[in-house]
């Protein structure tokens, strides 16, 4: 399916017209393309039955078919199972392009565009690339001294997350007292999406959906001060057809410095439209040269939107208090470690045939090596329980630099993965390499090997080892007017240690 | 002090180009002829007759040293000035210290060729104290007041040829350049001068021993430092050795990353920072440079090259700062736009399908289960929770079809009665529920109008509220019979 939106389209031909138009060329440029490609396969279930007079006690007292399936029998002809399903091939490739031109005729004013197209072989489109076409931001852009006027497909981004509309936006800031306001509204984009709410695509199982885009607006108001960095923030979602509510958040989020060394960082959600506290966070940060710690407490309430039912099930928020500290023992050794604990409110649903552990915890820790200039050794282990499933291993990884734009990183890791609600106990080992060179300062390439070994673990016929060799590749090329053509992020910082959250 | 210091500074320098610019041992045994000359100007007659020669011509020698009487020796006499980068000559010289002394033409050459006392011709090329004591200079050679460094030298790039850029290679810094405070300091110490009623654009103290050159060589900003453009160019000063710049103590400080851009003025831009920094250099970390970075100059001819930014992430940014840097994003998001554009957020806010996971760890797709039941990040920020998961665990047979007393409870066969106790997981994670299951699944019983009518709401549901806000949701269980309270 490769179809733009209609407003994604408007969107596009605006922005087109409007930089046409202008007496001048843009006098300044600066974007990337970016061509990414990867083949991947999953191996899920595939429900089946056999007659109730098919199946027989096993030596663990539970059902299982002739064919050594364990079955479920709720039914009183039949008994269900999930025998392994077939290999799923996804081979999606995706060229994004981000642009931002200025000196369009008028000072201050800029365009914006980041785009993608998705093309996929395999048996179906990975998730997420459906549509083909996706505008994610698309916007007109006039930045005077004390304020800006923002105007096409663009995303919020603020403590409820990213919101994206198509609509405008504007901010009066004051830099000499630290002060701005924003206020936005448009029509709104599925969470996480772009494309509305109303779209087939963010409903593929084809259940209740609003009639038409949301209307979404919002206020905002912000202090920037060195001691602190405050936010206050309204926000509001609108279903055009009925005229209700679909969502009415008010947040504060700020970050205080009071001491050199310390800073604490919190923020709260308050949810306007059912009057209860949503996810809430505070968290204190000390830091000294070697030694950096955090400690704090979360809160975690899932949103959902008025429009659907869900509400109704009266999801229950969890509580947590978490830490992490990150230690230089020595100038080539650095030790991290991270804990979590949470428990969740009383959902008022334990009865005798059902209850859940209503905890969960997370320990990591980890240590990397940087001993030698160009190689980088990190190994890390982590234990993460929920009430649902667990997860626990270790991994390790080699970085290597032996040229300066080219880097290499191999890794392997090793991690159990057992279920509660579901009999499977997953075993799964990896190894890989990823390669990237930054050939010049405006084109990188990359790819990525790895080979993954999994062992589905029951004590029935449904067991089955899975294991592929998964491929990507990307080639990004950047470019622009003046002196600013270069890569998005500078090759330096994937070499750094403690960089992995780029790398993986 | 510190004027003093350089002074001392500069004045052993130029006493290092000295003596480096001349034979450090009197090659002529001035003693051993003591008793056959009685006036310097039998040899030096240069020193007192302008346009003669300095030095005697080789058949003066030879009256004596003719192989008979004494033996022969070699000699060559020397043609010209030393080179060096003394402002003298002797009959100059000669000529303002008999008008500055009003005294007659008997000033000696002992007087500053001889020590105090010393015995006739016991001589040294000159005596440095005499030089001072003349010149009031009250202290050390390189203790001299900086002002009082032209009176003897030229500003370096009036040196003569023959001061050769390898001998400048040979000159010592001085101690005071070792300093810590050297570094940020010395830019007062080169500051205009006044002495004796002549104006000096740049203090004769840096003049002496440097030319523009070598200041550009640190120097970002060398065309707004008018005291470096005083300085005249000259090649030779590359010669020297390159300066070793260390970053400045305040940028150890641990903010420093964080704060460094917030209350600096163009002032302290254009003369601090852009002392080191290129406007470039900023770009190394800000991808958006803060439009004051404006006043900072571009690298080019006549300045330079800048320090070479080492980007670095702040200490908060350790290897799991990606699962826990909402917070600080949310509260502090001018901080984060110091070194990021939001395009960099969407690369993982957006995830792109044709590359392996950012955020994620390898192989994500095994693990990601207990992510999501326990919510450890929200996926829903990244994912459409339906056109994501369900996707996905639709086209992989993960998907229920509403029969869920039927053939999909079997998925759960982890736990035998979850079909009729799954209350508790479902109000804990019913975003992963959500995943696999749509409403009309739970509706089959949940529902007071066409199910069984079991109520799914918890402790302090909020009815009222929810039916104030958005009574359709209401309406999809209850139909027309929504209770009033």
């Amino acid at each position: 399916m490769t179809r733009p939106t209609g407003c994604a389209t408007g969107v596009l031909v605006s922005l087109a017209l409007a930089t046409a138009t202008t007496p001048a060329a843009a006098q300044g440029f600066r974007g990337s393309f970016d061509l990414r490609g990867q083949s991947v396969a999953t191996r899920g279930w595939q429900l089946d039955s056999v007659p109730r007079s098919d199946v027989q006690p096993g030596t663990g007292g539970g059902l299982y078919s002739s064919t050594g399936y364990a079955v479920t029998c709720s039914s009183a002809s039949y008994c269900y199972y999930y025998a392994p399903g077939p290999r799923v091939q996804y081979e999606p490739l995706v060229f994004t392009t981000d642009l931002t031109a200025w000196g369009l005729g008028t000072s201050g004013l800029s365009a914006h565009l980041n785009m993608r197209m998705n093309a996929n072989g395999g048996d179906y489109p990975l998730a997420g690339t459906v549509p083909a076409f996706q505008l994610w931001e698309g916007y007109a852009r006039y930045q005077h001294d004390w304020f800006m006027v923002q105007v096409g497909r663009q995303t919020f981004t603020s403590r409820l997350g990213f919101a994206g509309f198509d609509g405008g936006r504007a901010t009066l800031h004051s830099t000499k007292l630290g002060l701005e306001a924003t206020g936005y509204v448009g029509l709104g984009l599925a969470r996480a999406s772009a494309v509305g709410v109303n779209d087939v695509a963010t409903s593929p199982l084809g259940d209740f959906i609003p009639g038409e885009r949301n209307l979404l607006a919002g206020v905002l108001v912000g202090l920037n001060t060195q001691p602190v960095e405050a936010r206050v923030q309204w926000q509001r979602q609108v279903d055009r057809t009925t005229d209700y509510l679909m969502s009415d958040f008010l947040t504060g989020s700020a970050v205080v410095r009071p001491l050199p060394r310390f800073a604490l960082a919190g923020g709260l959600d308050y949810d306007l439209a059912q009057g209860w506290v949503g996810s809430a966070d505070a968290e204190v940060r000390y830091s000294i040269p070697r030694l950096y710690v955090t400690a704090g407490y979360k809160r975690y309430m899932p949103r959902f939107d008025l429009w659907s039912i869900w509400p109704a099930f009266s999801p229950v928020p969890w509580n947590g208090v978490q830490g992490s500290v990150q230690f230089t023992l020595l100038r080539w050794l650095r030790l991290r470690g991270r804990v979590q604990w949470y428990e969740f409110e009383d959902t008022g649903a334990e009865t005798a045939l059902g209850s859940a552990s209503s905890t969960g915890t997370l320990w990591a820790a980890g240590a990397t090596v940087t001993v030698l200039p160009r190689w980088t050794f990190d190994a890390g282990w982590m234990y993460d329980k929920s009430f649902g499933a667990a997860t626990a291993g270790g991994d390790a990884s080699i970085g290597w630099t032996p040229i300066n734009p080219l880097v290499l990183r191999f890794y392997g890791a090793y991690s159990n993965r057992p279920l509660v609600y579901r009999y499977d106990d997953d075993y799964v080992t990896w190894a890989g390499v990823d390669v990237t060179l930054r050939a010049t300062q405006q084109v990188a390439v990359g790819a990525s090997v790895v080979y993954i070994n999994q062992n589905q673990n029951r004590p029935d016929a449904s067991a089955f080892d899975w294991n592929q060799t998964r491929v990507s590749a990307f080639v990004t090329y950047a470019f622009s007017a003046g002196g600013a053509d270069r890569l998005a992020v500078p090759d330096a910082v994937k070499r750094m240690p403690s960089s992995v959250g780029y790398e993986r | 002090m510190i004027r003093a210091r350089l002074g001392i500074v500069a004045a052993f320098l130029a006493a290092g180009a000295l003596l480096a610019a001349v034979v450090a041992v009197d090659p002529f045994p001035h003693e051993d002829h003591s008793k056959l000359f009685v006036r310097c100007q039998t040899c030096h007659v240069g020193a007192t007759e302008p346009g003669k020669p300095l030095w005697p011509q080789a058949v003066d020698c030879a009256q004596c040293h003719d192989g008979t009487i004494e033996k022969e020796v070699p000699w060559e006499p020397r043609t010209g000035p030393l080179p060096s980068n003394l402002r003298f000559t002797h009959d100059a010289h000669r000529r303002a210290f008999v008008q500055e002394q009003k005294r007659d033409t008997t000033v000696t050459c002992s007087e500053c060729h001889s020590a105090p006392g010393a015995k006739w011709m016991t001589v040294q090329r000159e005596a440095m104290d005499n030089c001072f004591a003349c010149h009031e200079v009250r202290t050390a050679h390189f203790d001299a007041p900086p002002g009082k460094c032209a009176t003897c030298h030229v500003p370096f790039a009036e040196m003569p040829s023959g001061v050769t850029a390898e001998r400048v290679a040979t000159w010592k810094a001085p101690t005071s350049h070792e300093s810590p405070d050297f570094q940020t300091e010395h830019g007062d110490l080169a500051a205009p001068i006044v002495v004796n009623g002549t104006s000096y654009e740049v203090s004769p103290a840096c003049a002496t021993c440097h030319a523009r050159e070598y200041c550009v060589t640190c120097h970002v900003n060398a065309p707004e430092v008018p005291e470096i453009q005083a300085l005249r160019p000259d090649p030779r000063s590359l010669a020297m050795k390159e300066p070793k710049i260390k970053a400045p103590a305040s940028h150890e400080a641990p903010a420093f990353l964080t704060t460094h851009g917030r209350k600096l003025s163009k002032k302290d831009l254009t003369l601090k920072c852009g002392t080191c920094h290129t406007a470039t250099s900023c770009e190394a970390c800000h991808q958006v440079p803060p439009q004051q970075v404006r006043v900072l100059a571009v690298a080019g001819p006549g300045r330079g090259t800048g320090a070479t930014v080492d980007r670095k992430r702040p200490a908060s940014h350790g290897k799991d700062f990606t699962d826990g840097h909402a917070t600080l994003a949310s509260g502090a998001p001018q901080t984060c736009a110091g070194c990021h554009v939001q395009e960099q957020c969407l690369q993982c806010h957006r995830p792109n399908a044709g590359s392996q996971g950012r955020f994620h760890p390898a192989d994500y797709i095994a693990r990601h289960p207990v992510a999501s039941y326990s919510r450890e990040t929200s996926c829903s920020d990244c994912h459409n929770p339906t056109q994501f998961c369900q996707t996905c665990h639709a086209q992989n047979g993960i998907v229920s079809d509403g029969r869920f007393i039927g053939g999909q409870a079997a998925y759960h066969d982890g736990n035998p009665t979850f079909a009729v106790g799954h209350g508790p997981a479902a109000r804990q994670g019913l975003e992963s529920c959500v995943s696999c299951h749509a409403e009309k699944d739970c509706m089959v019983c949940h529902a007071s109008f066409g199910g069984r009518r079991f109520n799914p709401h918890g402790p302090n549901f909020p009815a009222e509220k929810l039916r104030k806000a958005n009574p359709q949701m209401c309406t999809a269980c209850h139909a027309n019979g929504i209770p009033s309270n």
